[in-house]
This record gives C-alpha cells, sequence and structure tokens, in this order.
C-alpha cells in the first residue's frame, strides 16, 4: 500500500515508530498530486514549500520534539480560509491576488500541531454553490467518475481527500457544504456544532449558519483532525468556551442501546432508490449492533431550505458589501467616480451566482419586503430549531440521507434546482447542530452515497462512536474514497 | 411578483447589462416565489426568540499586524494611505 493510500491515524503510528518519515509521506502524495489535478483540479493552489514543511517536522522529531497525532500529515485547506502569506482567493475573481496578512486561527492550530499545509482547495465562489462548478478557477471533478461533481462547496477538499492528494482536509458547511461533497467522494465529513470551531480567519459569507469543518477518508481521522481545531477562541464572538476531549482516544464501537431517530420526511420522493436502500440498510446495521429504531416527524424541515436561502443570502449580501476595491481584492481600471468603481468592481469581479445571492440578500432586506421576507424567516429558523432540539427527546442521534442522489453530472443541474437539493443539510444550520456525513454504500454505477448522522449541541464524541460503529461493522466496506 | 430589479441592484452596487438585467429579473421572480412559503409564527410576542449568548469582556483584541501589512493587499496606496477616485471637486 503507498503512503497516500494510508489513514491520518495510521500515518501518526508509522511516523512515532520512526517507520516512515514526512518527508516520504509528503513526496508520495506530492506525486498523487501532479498524476491526477489535470484530470480532478482538487486545488487551487498547492504549497510550495510542502517538502520544507515535512523536513522541518521530521527535524523536530529527530531532536524529540512533542509531536502531536497531525505532526507531519499532510492536510489540504479549503480556499476560504485565511493563510499567512499564501494566496486565499474565495475562487473567485474579486480575491484571485489576494494574500492575507494573518492566518485563521484553525491554521495557526494546524501550524502548531505540525501539520503539513499541501495546499488550498477549489470550492464554489464564496462557497456560493452544491457543486465546485461555480469557481472562477475551473471546475472540480469527482474522483470516482469524472464526468460528475465533487459535490460542493468544499467539493476540492473533498476530492483531494478522496483522491489520495491530502490525507485529510479543512473545508467549511454554511448549508452543507461539507457533508454533500463528503457524500458524493466517498469521505467522512463533519459540520461540527456552531460555536465549536473558530471562524476568526474564514471569510465570510453568512456568519450565523457557518462552521468550519473536516474530512477524512475514516471517522477515526475525522475525530483527529476536529480534536485538534475545534475550542474557544477570543477573536471568535460566537465561539462558545467550553472544554473539549481529545475524540481519538474516546471513539469506542459501543453504541447498544443509542435511541436513533429515523425522520420520515427525509425519506420522500425526492430520495432516489439506491440512496433509500442504502440509507435503509445502514440503519437495520446499527439494529443489529444493537440500536432502538424509531420513526420520527419534523413537519416543519419542509421550510428549511427556504427559511436557508433568505437568510444566507441576507448575510451574504452584508458581508460582500465590504468588496468595494478600495482596501483589497479586484478594483476594476480607470474609473473617474467613487460611485462608478464601486459598481465596476463589483459587477466585474463578482460571478453570476454571487450577484444572485446578493441580490435575493439585498431584496428581503430591503424597505416594504423585510417583514414578509427576513424576518418570516427568522421565526420560521426558531421554529424549526426548537422542532429539531424537542425531537432529541425521543432520540439520541438521528440518520438521514446526506443527499437526495448519489454525485449528479457536471452541468447537469442548474442553480436553482441544486437548491432544493440542500434539503437535508440546511437544517442542522440553521439549527447550529452538529452533523456527519459517512459513506454508507454505492449505486449501481459505483458512486457513492453518504448518510447524515445529527445530534444535541456538542454531541460530537456520539456522532464519531456512530460512524466508527458501523465502519468496523461493514467491515470498511464503504471507506477509502478512490485511491487506486 | 414585479420585482424592481434596476432598484435592488442599485442598492447592492451592481450593474448589469440589460440582457442580464432581464435574466436576473426571471431568476429573481422564480427565486423570490421559490423561497416565499415559510411557516406561520407561533412564537409569541415576548418569547425569546433567540437563546441568550453569554456575555463577554468588552475587549479589544490587537492584531499584531503592521501598517505595510495591511495596506499590502489594497489596489493603491500613496505615502500610507488608500487611494480612491476623487470624490470632491
Amino acid at each position: 500500500m503507498k503512503l497516500y493510500q494510508k489513514n491520518a491515524y495510521e500515518l501518526c503510528r508509522m511516523l512515532r515508530e520512526k517507520k516512515v518519515s514526512s518527508e516520504e509521506i509528503c513526496r508520495d502524495v506530492i506525486e498523487r498530486i501532479n498524476s491526477h489535478e489535470s484530470r480532478i483540479n482538487s486545488y487551487i493552489s498547492v504549497s510550495n514549500d510542502i517538502i520544507a514543511q515535512a523536513r522541518a517536522v521530521d527535524k523536530a522529531l529527530a531532536e524529540g520534539k512533542a509531536a502531536s497525532p497531525l505532526t507531519g500529515i499532510p492536510i489540504a485547506v479549503k480556499d476560504n480560509i485565511s493563510t499567512k502569506g499564501m494566496k486565499t482567493t474565495c475562487a473567485s475573481k474579486m480575491l484571485e491576488g489576494y494574500i492575507p496578512p494573518y492566518d485563521a486561527t484553525v491554521i495557526s492550530k494546524l501550524r502548531a500541531a505540525g501539520a503539513v499545509i499541501t495546499g488550498k482547495t477549489n470550492m464554489d465562489e464564496f462557497a456560493m454553490g452544491s457543486s465546485t462548478e461555480k469557481s472562477y478557477f475551473g471546475r472540480t471533478c469527482n474522483p470516482h467518475e469524472p464526468l460528475c461533481s465533487a459535490g460542493g462547496s468544499s467539493g476540492g477538499s473533498a476530492a483531494a481527500v478522496a483522491c489520495g492528494e491530502a490525507t485529510a482536509a479543512l473545508g467549511s458547511d454554511t448549508g452543507g457544504s461539507v457533508r454533500q461533497p463528503a457524500s458524493f467522494c466517498g469521505v467522512v465529513g463533519l459540520k461540527p456544532t456552531y460555536g465549536s470551531i473558530s471562524r476568526y480567519g474564514l471569510i465570510a459569507f453568512a456568519s450565523s449558519l457557518e462552521q468550519v469543518g473536516v474530512i477524512g477518508r475514516c471517522t477515526a481521522d475525522t475525530a483527529m483532525l476536529y480534536s485538534h481545531v475545534c475550542g474557544s477562541d477570543r477573536r471568535d464572538a460566537t465561539s462558545v468556551r467550553r472544554s473539549y476531549p481529545d475524540f481519538l482516544s474516546c471513539i469506542s464501537c459501543d453504541i447498544k442501546g443509542v435511541r436513533i431517530g429515523v425522520p420520515e420526511e427525509y425519506f420522500g420522493e425526492c430520495v432516489s432508490s439506491d440512496v433509500r436502500k442504502a440509507a435503509e440498510s445502514a440503519i437495520d446495521c446499527y439494529r443489529k449492533m444493537g440500536a432502538q429504531i424509531k420513526t420520527i416527524s419534523l413537519p416543519l424541515v419542509k421550510y428549511a431550505v427556504n427559511t436557508y436561502y433568505i437568510i444566507s443570502s441576507a448575510e451574504a449580501s452584508s458581508n460582500l458589501a465590504r468588496y468595494d476595491g478600495v482596501r483589497y481584492g479586484y478594483r476594476a481600471r480607470n474609473c473617474r467616480s467613487l460611485d462608478e468603481m464601486y459598481f465596476r468592481t463589483r459587477s466585474e469581479g463578482f460571478g453570476s451566482e454571487v450577484k444572485r445571492r446578493i441580490m435575493l440578500g439585498t431584496f428581503v432586506l430591503s424597505a416594504g419586503y423585510y417583514e414578509d421576507y427576513y424576518k418570516k424567516a427568522l421565526y420560521s429558523r426558531e421554529m424549526i430549531r426548537r422542532e429539531m432540539i424537542n425531537a432529541f427527546n425521543e432520540c439520541d442521534v438521528m440518520i438521514t440521507p446526506t443527499y437526495p442522489t448519489a454525485a449528479f453530472r457536471l452541468g447537469e443541474k442548474d442553480s436553482l434546482s441544486m437548491y432544493s437539493g440542500d434539503v437535508f443539510t440546511v437544517s442542522a444550520n440553521i439549527s447550529g447542530l452538529p452533523a456527519m456525513s459517512v459513506p454508507c454504500g454505492y449505486t449501481e454505477e459505483r458512486l457513492p452515497i453518504g448518510m447524515q448522522l445529527m445530534g444535541r449541541p456538542f454531541s460530537e464524541l456520539l456522532l464519531f462512536n456512530m460512524g466508527y460503529a458501523f465502519e468496523k461493522f461493514t467491515a470498511g466496506s464503504f471507506m477509502g474514497g478512490a485511491l487506486i | 411578483m414585479n420585482i424592481d430589479v434596476s432598484h435592488i441592484a442599485r442598492l447592492a452596487h451592481l450593474s448589469f447589462t440589460g440582457e442580464e438585467l432581464i435574466i436576473m429579473k426571471e431568476d429573481m421572480t422564480r427565486l423570490v416565489e421559490m423561497v416565499a412559503e415559510l411557516p406561520e409564527n407561533d412564537i409569541q410576542p415576548g418569547e425569546n426568540s433567540v437563546d441568550a449568548m453569554e456575555l463577554r469582556k468588552d475587549e479589544v483584541i490587537p492584531s499584531g499586524l503592521s501598517k505595510e501589512e495591511i495596506l499590502g493587499n489594497a489596489p493603491e496606496t500613496e505615502h500610507g494611505f488608500f487611494v480612491v477616485p476623487k470624490t470632491v471637486e
């Protein structure tokens, strides 16, 4: 087995036992990047100092300096997370040349842990999309079938991990942007509880909904990466002050007696037959493992997509007002007035999907429409949140399909039809709940299918246990991405 | 619904060509119709709609960035200032 195929926890053990060096691991990953990037396009930019980072880690290890489980492990980072001295474009012409002068808190944590940052991954522009087709730097293809989408908006991160172009990755999830690409690419993706990972340095799209998320080829790797990036941060006012365990050392297969809620609304007509079959078969596995299965109902979930698009677009219109061509980013040339500069900079710098969301957000916040749309959506959000929280009186965790279908073909869906596909993932963002996608099957065409596990706030350990138990029970049949 | 797309574009500081405006109007109409269906509010007046956030110290955390670093990404600077087109005649 090549080193790029190994999981992070295996590489960590090999590094500790001095059976391998970080440089050897990274050379293998670079070779993989070189051989697959022209076909997959996971990265917007690959770090030019991967080997230098790896050598520094190897030197520190040789000197006996303290190591963390992430030390020497190649990690890819979504291109909306600020990296000091390294381009951070948000896949937009607007930020094509932007080089942050500071690291996001999650990047500082990765660097402190000795992780090797392999590069910045492709995404839908400003994280607005579900297919990574809306990138200024070209679309990302699914490593399982290059004619299909890798999902989005963290499609580059999920594809890189699935393909062996990185061992694990950071993404961001505003409405499903970590879980859906994880599902499409056959990897594990966690959107943690709102407030558990600092958003300092994550370029803002919809601040009340988005979280940095983690992607790995198995649950243990995802738990390991999450343990390193979670935690409170004075630089993020929405960060929650609490302590977190080392999730990897706490993870267990014991899920006997866990009450699993199966919301009937998530298994309606929009779900394809192979996705339904895979999710139902996973639920059956849990039954055999001793979990209690209970059908529950979440009638307000049908309003979740509408609520999400109103609130996220409103927040986007406000957050993206900062791109005016003055302090950073693109500026239109030869403008004669300040107003002309604002209008032309924004019109030339943003892509069509971003403009559409800014327009919708501006509309729902505008005089005469605010009460009917934005305010009503805020009430709807609270009603959905209460319904979700109350549902956890009846169960400990919910299982749903992550997405109604497996990966769709590139170019197959227009933006508006893509919006409705987010129906299963947006509720976790609206409610601030943790949710994780775990591979649970394949279609007849061998495209991966993911199931979503959702829990109470800060119940990430239970989600990890559920994912880990399923992987053990199915002998890892659905794990490993597309590494051949 | 008749959305005044030109007005919304002005508010958003975006400009569109005539053809783009027609497409945006179609898209916006479809989008707004799609998102309009929302539940009737059953949250009682006075009922807190969000959980109270933890109180924090009123503190300013220094960024540690130099003026040069902050100006480093600006499209145009002069003598340590951002440069914009002339605003006062």
